[in-house]
């Protein structure tokens, strides 16, 4: 049964794969989810600061190796939609750049941002 | 209590094995995107290593060769090359993706960028390889790793998963688009827990502790309740990341995602109790990794090899662990994401299983190594099953690979 199934994927190939557009916009969504829970947690006292600040780093290393390439990924939307996903991308990976971990900011916009964007993103993916 | 520590061989060889960056990394993507959906193919997994572990345990105790030994001896040298050039392809990866782990695990408890941390690690590794007696190596990671078990305790701080949530388990939630990731993350937990080098370390680890014919009932014990043991922690993992990040469209593709999942259990103490367990489960992987190759390529070409000796007495084994941990220390500088590292590594292991596995079948039934110990035919029968799913893993994993974009 399995192998028949791995046979029927393997033949007819994309039909049962993602498109890389759809793959890369997911995982920005989920990356940028992680880090406005992160900010989050850092705010409620459910992690701590530095914990905080080494999780969003690989964010922000994960988002730089898989943004810049998406206009020119298979299965992309048309460019007004790319344009919008990109631009509200821009504004997420500025907050997650400069994450606001201390008292002296404003975390809940930079969250509000930030989830906007990852759900544009997973809208985007599925 | 001497009988509990014996089977922190088996404990140490899970933590290796089992729980590494790689099944880290497969297990928690698993949970996220496919909720309980891929148990079985753990449990699948825990089954066939249990029974090889116990296989290559046995051997080891019978005919007082080692699993490496025992296939240069039967089929020659130039036959031993094929699964050891093989093995040192997948492992220099998953060395690699490991000594990332245990950077990033670092790096989370001091708020550090984990690139720095890597060369740290391996000095770690080598201080341990160079100076520590085998015991150390093998029962530190394994009491550490105990802590691995928070993951089943925040299950039920978690109250459980959901009703939709359980349902997966019987009914996998997979969209036709999905169809490739969901198989290609079957092969890949194959992949990551059957990997042979689990296999060499397991059946050395059995000669350093000077096991005989009358350990097998001990070897039994070891290989079910170790292998268990990574088991249950690996399906615990899936669950606590089904139950959290789920919700939230996490999909667990990078380690610190991964980390969520236990600070939405016990907040700040989680956050310290993920970064433990990720550097103990890394640390054990890479250990368990450069000593197999250690114990490899000394036991195939006949040179002087133990951990209990000193590294004047057996200078080459030493030589070629050193070698292989600067390749791995070189692999991971590259900067390249220690999950993906670990991808490539467990789809590579999956391609060479059947490479690495078939020549246990014919030991395992050769009178001349292990006299009356010898395979029973439900043993054969179930072997025979478990390389048919290796070649099977081994056909598509590649195919799979690049159909789910990696």
């Amino acid at each position: 049964m399995t192998l028949a199934l791995l046979l029927v994927v393997l033949v007819t190939g994309c039909d049962y794969a993602q498109t890389p557009f759809v793959r890369s916009a997911g995982e920005i969504g989920s990356t940028l989810a992680a880090s406005a829970l992160t900010i989050e947690y850092a705010h409620t006292g459910k992690m701590p600061e530095q914990y905080a600040s080494a999780s969003l780093l690989i964010y922000r290393e994960k988002l730089a190796s898989s943004a810049p390439s998406l206009g020119s990924l298979g299965g992309a939307p048309g460019q007004p939609s790319l344009d919008r996903l990109m631009a509200l991308l821009e504004q997420a990976r500025t907050a997650v750049a400069h994450p606001c971990l201390g008292s002296d900011c404003d975390w809940q916009a930079q969250v509000a941002t930030i989830r906007q964007a990852s759900g544009a993103f997973v809208q985007a993916s599925q | 209590m001497k009988r509990a520590l014996q089977i922190t061989l088996g404990i140490m060889t899970a933590i290796g094995g089992f729980i590494d960056a790689g099944a880290i990394a497969t297990s928690a993507g698993a949970g996220a995107v496919f909720g309980l959906g891929l148990v079985w193919a753990m449990i699948l997994a825990t089954l066939e290593v249990m029974l090889l572990v116990e296989m290559s345990g046995r051997l080891a105790a019978v005919s007082g060769k080692t699993y490496a030994a025992s296939v240069r001896e039967r089929f020659g040298f130039k036959f031993f090359l094929l699964p050891l050039s093989a093995e040192l392809i997948a492992d220099s990866m998953l060395l690699a993706a490991d000594l990332g782990g245990m950077a990033i695990a670092i790096a989370l408890v001091g708020g550090w960028n984990w690139h720095y941390i890597v060369p740290l690690c391996a000095l770690f590794i080598f201080a341990i390889v160079w100076r520590a007696p085998f015991s150390v190596a093998e029962n530190g990671p394994s009491l550490l790793g105990l802590v691995t078990l928070s993951f089943v305790v925040a299950i039920f701080v978690l109250g459980g998963p959901s009703i939709d949530v359980t349902r997966t388990l019987w009914r996998p939630a997979v969209q036709k688009h999905e169809l490739a990731d969901y198989l290609f993350l079957v092969a890949a937990i194959l992949g990551a827990v059957i990997s042979p080098y689990l296999l060499f370390f397991y059946s050395s680890g059995a000669r350093e502790d000077r096991w005989s014919r009358r350990s097998l009932g001990m070897n039994k014990v070891t290989a079910i309740f170790g292998m268990g043991f990574g088991s249950v922690t690996a399906i615990a993992l899936m669950v606590v990341a089904a139950i959290v990040l789920q919700p939230h469209n996490i999909q667990g593709i990078t380690l610190s995602e991964v980390g969520l999942t236990l600070t939405h259990a016990f907040g700040k103490t989680g956050a310290y109790l993920y970064a433990l367990a990720l550097f103990t489960t890394c640390l054990g992987a890479a250990l368990e990794i450069v000593l197999s190759i250690g114990y490899d390529i000394s036991q195939g070409f006949g040179w002087e090899w133990s951990e209990e000796k000193r590294p004047v007495d057996a200078p080459r084994f030493n030589l070629v662990m050193m070698l292989f941990l600067f390749v791995g220390l070189a692999i991971a500088l590259t900067g390249m994401d220690p999950l993906q590292l670990a991808l490539f590594g467990s789809a590579f292991t999956a391609l060479i299983l059947p490479i690495s596995l078939s020549p246990l079948l014919v030991l395992m039934n050769d009178r001349e190594y292990l006299r009356d110990d010898v395979n029973s035919r439900v043993q054969n029968l179930a072997f025979v099953g478990v390389l048919s799913i290796a070649f099977i893993v081994a056909v598509v994993s590649l195919p799979l690979l690049i159909l789910s974009g990696g």
